[in-house]
């Protein structure tokens, strides 16, 4: 797994590119929890190059977004695909979180 | 495509050992004529069939998983075994898929994820092993 960040002027837009599993899903929970701890309250994360999650990577999303909620933040997710959207589908997280085909997409939703 | 092979691995059960007992069953899998989305199904239930047994198998003390797997009539099965106390993930409740953020459970869904991606999964005790047998059909996917 690897992290790419940036900030757009109003959110940070995290790309997650390879793997999102039991190995790595407590390194990505201490690296987002560090930019939530830093006082950032809007995120998007860009999934289009995530090839794999399982259920340690959508566990570490919900505490995330517990976590940015409860701060009354805002977390997007974008360019889910393949075996990831059918994860997301088949656990109900296509339906707790919400899901924009694209990075652009969310950008205009987030306003 | 010759016949694969049943093949079998057995290793302690720790977070070190997993990524070498997926890559031997996806290497098998792989060998069996298995790709893409079948593939990427079967990766998701080694991994969360094993870390269930790595967190809760055992406690706190030593144990082994092991998993042993082949071509057979129905698909591409595999069979796990660990000596833990019994535990049957059939008879684990599915998580609530409609609750909200904050109602949502941290949790749960490894074990709904296989019952979900595989076409049969089956429980028994053996003595003082658990085993759990699962199966992915092999049959050739129309968007691979």
């Amino acid at each position: 797994m690897e992290l790419s960040t940036n900030h757009d002027g109003k959110s940070l837009v995290v790309a997650i590119h390879g793997r999102l599993d039991v190995m790595n899903a407590p390194r990505f929970e201490t690296m987002l929890m560090e930019e939530v701890q830093r006082g950032e309250t809007s995120f998007i994360l860009d999934l289009s190059r995530l090839e794999y999650i399982s259920s340690a990577g959508l566990r570490t999303l919900l505490v995330m977004a517990k976590r940015i909620q409860a701060q009354q933040g805002k977390l997007l997710l974008c360019g889910l695909g393949g075996g990831v959207q059918e994860v997301f589908e088949v656990s109900g997280f296509s339906k707790i979180f919400t899901c924009c085909p694209d990075l652009g997409a969310a950008q205009a939703l987030r306003g | 495509m010759p016949p694969a092979q049943t093949a079998h691995r057995r290793a302690p059960a720790s977070n070190e050992e997993l990524p070498v007992m997926m890559e031997f069953v996806l290497d098998q899998a792989q060998r069996a004529g298995l790709g893409g989305h079948a593939l990427f199904q079967i990766e998701l239930a080694v991994e969360e069939i094993l870390t269930n047994i790595i967190k809760y198998a055992y406690a706190e003390a030593a144990g082994d998983m092991e998993v042993e797997c082949g071509l057979g009539p129905d698909g591409f099965w595999l069979v796990f075994r660990d000596q833990g106390p019994a535990f049957n993930p059939l008879e684990v409740d599915d998580p609530a898929l409609d609750a909200g953020v904050q109602e949502r459970q941290v949790g749960g869904l490894g074990l709904f994820l296989v019952r979900k991606f595989m076409d049969q999964v089956e429980y028994q005790r053996q003595g003082e092993a658990n085993v759990l047998r699962v199966v992915k059909r092999a049959a050739p996917e129309l968007d691979d």
